[in-house]
C-alpha cells in the first residue's frame, strides 16, 4: 500500500503526535502502509523551498525503501524555479509538488520555459487543492489545475485532495487528459472511490491518506470497502503509484 | 450498540455520485453497517418546506419505529410562531426526537462558493424562543452552526442541550474543531458531533482529553459522506474502548433516554 499523498515537517496550526520522520515510519508500520511519497510542509510555509526539500532528501536517505520524494517548487519566479527543478532532479526527487496559493502565483502566470523544464524533467507532478480536508485552508481553483493540465500534456499530473465540491470539475480534466489522475486523500463523498472507478477508471485513481496530518485509517477504509474488483482495488492501492512514481 | 446521531432523509443535490436517502436507503444503511440506529432530518425541511420534510421524516419513523429516528427541522426563525409550532407537535404528537437546526452564519471570514443566505441563523432572538421550546420538551438541538454561534444560543439558553453538529468543521465555521473544543469547554450543556470532511488525525483524542468522552456523539452524515470512514475516526482514535462505546452510542443513547 503506498500513500500517494503525505508529508513529513512541523504542523504550524495545531499540535500532531507524529512530529518526527522515524514516528512517521511506526505509524505506517502500524496501518501497513508501505510507502509514502512525502513532501515537507517547511516548504510551504517559509520563504525558501529548497529548505524543506533539503529535509526529504534526507528522510528518503535515510528510508529509502518507505519514503518517496517530492520536491515543492515555487513556480512563481522563473530562474529560481529553472533551478529548483535541476536541484529535484540532482537530488533523486520523484515528483514536484505546487502549492501557488501558498507561494503567492497563479499556474496561469507560470512561464512557458519553466514548463518546459517540468516536461523535461519527466518528474510526475502534484498539485493539490488543499494541503488537507480541513475548512479554514484555501482552496485552489479548478481553473488553476485545468490551466496546468493543457501546459504539462506530456507528463502525468496527479491531482490531490479534492472533496466532494471538487470531484465534478475535476472528473470533467480527467476526462479531458489522459496524462492527469485523482488522489482520495480528502474525498468523503458515499462511495466516492467506487463513482472514480466507474466513470474514470481505477487507473487513474491513487490512494491518498495524507500521514501523518490525516486519520490512516479513514483514507484506507474508503478504498478497503469500495465496491470494486480486486485488480482495481490493487491498482488504486498501489499499482497506480508505482508506475507513476517510478517505484 | 451503535448510533448514527446525525444523517439525512433526502437528496443533498443534483450530483449523481450523492445517493438519494429514502427510508428503504437509510434502513439498508443500518444494515451495511450493522448500525442500531439513527437520527435523520429532512433535507427538504432544512432548505425549503420544514412541514413537508418533517412529515416524511415522521412516515420513515414509522416505517422503521425505533431504527430511524427523527429530528424536526424549521428553516428559519422568521416562522416564529408556526416554527415553535411545528417543534411542539413534532415532538409531543410525533415522537420526533430533537431539533435540527442549519444556521448560516453572519459574516463569513471568506466568500463562500454559494450565494449567501442569512435567513437559517440560530444566533438570533426568535431562534433562541425555539430553542426555548426543545428545551421545555427535553429534547436536543443538533446545531450546523459556528462554534461562537453555538456558545451564544447555548448561554442564552442554558437549559438546551446544543448537539454542536460537525465539531465545528464546517465551511461557515472554517473547519476549527479546536475553536469548537475550546468553546465546549466553556459551556458544559454543548455536545459535540463528529461527522464531516475533516479527518484531522487526532482530533477525537484531543475533544476526549479535554471534555470527555461523554460530550462526544458519533454521526455519520450520511446520504452525504462515506460512512466507513466516519466511523474508523472514532473506532482508530488511540482513546479507551469505553470511550468509543460512549461517543459511538450510548452518550446519544441517554441524551434522548432511549433507555427509559
Amino acid at each position: 500500500m503506498i500513500d500517494a499523498y503525505a508529508y513529513i515537517g512541523f504542523w504550524p496550526y495545531w499540535p500532531i503526535k507524529v512530529r518526527k520522520t522515524a514516528d512517521l515510519i511506526k505509524l505506517m508500520d502500524k496501518w501497513s502502509i508501505d510507502k509514502a511519497v512525502v513532501s515537507s510542509t517547511r516548504s510551504i510555509f517559509t520563504p525558501n523551498v529548497e529548505d524543506g526539500n533539503q529535509e526529504v532528501y534526507e528522510a528518503v536517505k535515510e528510508f529509502p525503501d518507505r519514503l518517496i520524494g517530492c520536491a515543492v517548487v515555487d513556480l512563481g519566479n522563473e530562474e529560481s524555479a529553472l533551478k529548483q527543478i535541476d536541484r529535484a532532479l540532482e537530488s533523486g526527487m520523484r515528483g514536484i509538488r505546487l502549492y501557488p496559493l501558498y507561494h503567492g502565483y497563479s499556474l496561469r502566470k507560470v512561464s512557458p520555459r519553466v514548463f518546459n523544464k517540468l516536461i523535461e524533467s519527466s518528474l510526475p507532478v502534484i498539485v493539490p487543492y488543499r494541503i488537507i480536508m480541513n475548512w479554514g485552508l484555501p482552496r485552489l481553483q479548478p481553473e488553476e489545475i485545468e490551466f496546468l493540465l493543457k501546459s504539462l500534456s506530456d507528463i502525468d499530473v496527479v491531482i490531490c485532495a479534492g472533496n466532494y465540491g471538487e470531484l465534478a470539475p475535476t472528473l470533467e480534466l480527467l476526462r479531458k487528459n489522459d496524462n492527469a489522475y485523482f488522489e482520495t486523500s480528502c474525498l468523503q463523498v458515499w462511495g466516492g472511490v467506487e463513482y472514480l472507478a466507474k466513470t474514470v477508471g481505477a487507473d487513474r485513481t491513487l490512494l491518498g491518506i495524507g500521514v501523518p496530518l490525516q486519520y490512516p485509517a479513514c483514507g484506507i477504509t474508503k478504498v478497503q470497502h469500495a465496491d470494486i474488483s480486486d485488480k482495481e482495488r490493487e491498482l488504486i492501492l498501489s499499482d497506480n503509484a508505482k508506475r507513476i512514481f517510478k517505484v | 450498540m451503535i448510533i448514527d446521531a446525525h444523517a439525512h432523509l433526502g437528496a443533498w443535490s443534483k450530483e449523481e455520485f450523492f445517493p438519494v436517502a429514502t427510508a428503504d436507503w437509510l434502513a439498508s444503511y443500518l444494515d451495511l453497517m450493522g448500525f442500531d440506529k439513527l437520527i435523520a432530518s429532512s433535507l427538504l425541511a432544512i432548505f425549503y418546506d420544514f412541514h413537508e420534510g418533517n412529515l416524511a421524516v415522521v412516515e420513515a419513523t414509522r416505517r422503521y419505529k425505533g431504527r430511524i429516528l427523527g429530528y424536526v427541522t424549521v428553516t428559519t426563525s422568521r416562522f416564529l410562531d408556526e416554527a415553535i409550532k411545528e417543534v411542539e407537535e413534532m415532538v409531543t404528537k410525533y415522537g420526533m426526537v430533537g431539533v435540527k437546526i442549519y444556521s448560516t452564519p453572519l459574516y463569513h471570514p471568506v466568500p463562500m462558493p454559494w450565494p449567501e443566505v442569512y435567513y437559517l441563523h440560530i444566533d438570533e432572538p426568535w431562534m433562541y424562543r425555539i430553542v426555548e421550546k426543545a428545551a421545555e420538551l427535553e429534547v436536543p438541538v443538533l446545531a450546523h452552526a459556528t462554534p461562537e454561534d453555538c456558545l451564544n444560543v447555548a448561554k442564552a439558553v442554558p437549559d438546551a442541550t446544543i448537539i454542536m453538529a460537525h465539531m465545528g468543521n464546517t465551511q461557515i465555521a472554517r473547519g476549527d474543531w479546536n475553536k469548537a473544543i475550546m468553546v465546549a469547554e466553556s459551556c458544559k450543556n454543548i455536545i459535540l458531533d463528529t461527522c464531516s470532511s475533516t479527518v484531522d488525525m487526532g482530533f477525537v483524542e484531543r475533544a476526549v482529553e479535554r471534555l470527555g468522552a461523554e460530550r462526544i456523539v458519533f454521526g455519520s452524515d450520511v446520504p452525504l459522506f462515506d460512512p466507513w470512514c466516519q466511523l474508523e475516526k472514532v473506532k482508530s482514535a488511540e482513546i479507551d474502548e469505553e470511550d468509543k462505546r460512549l461517543i459511538l452510542g450510548e452518550n446519544i443513547a441517554r441524551i434522548l433516554r432511549l433507555e427509559e
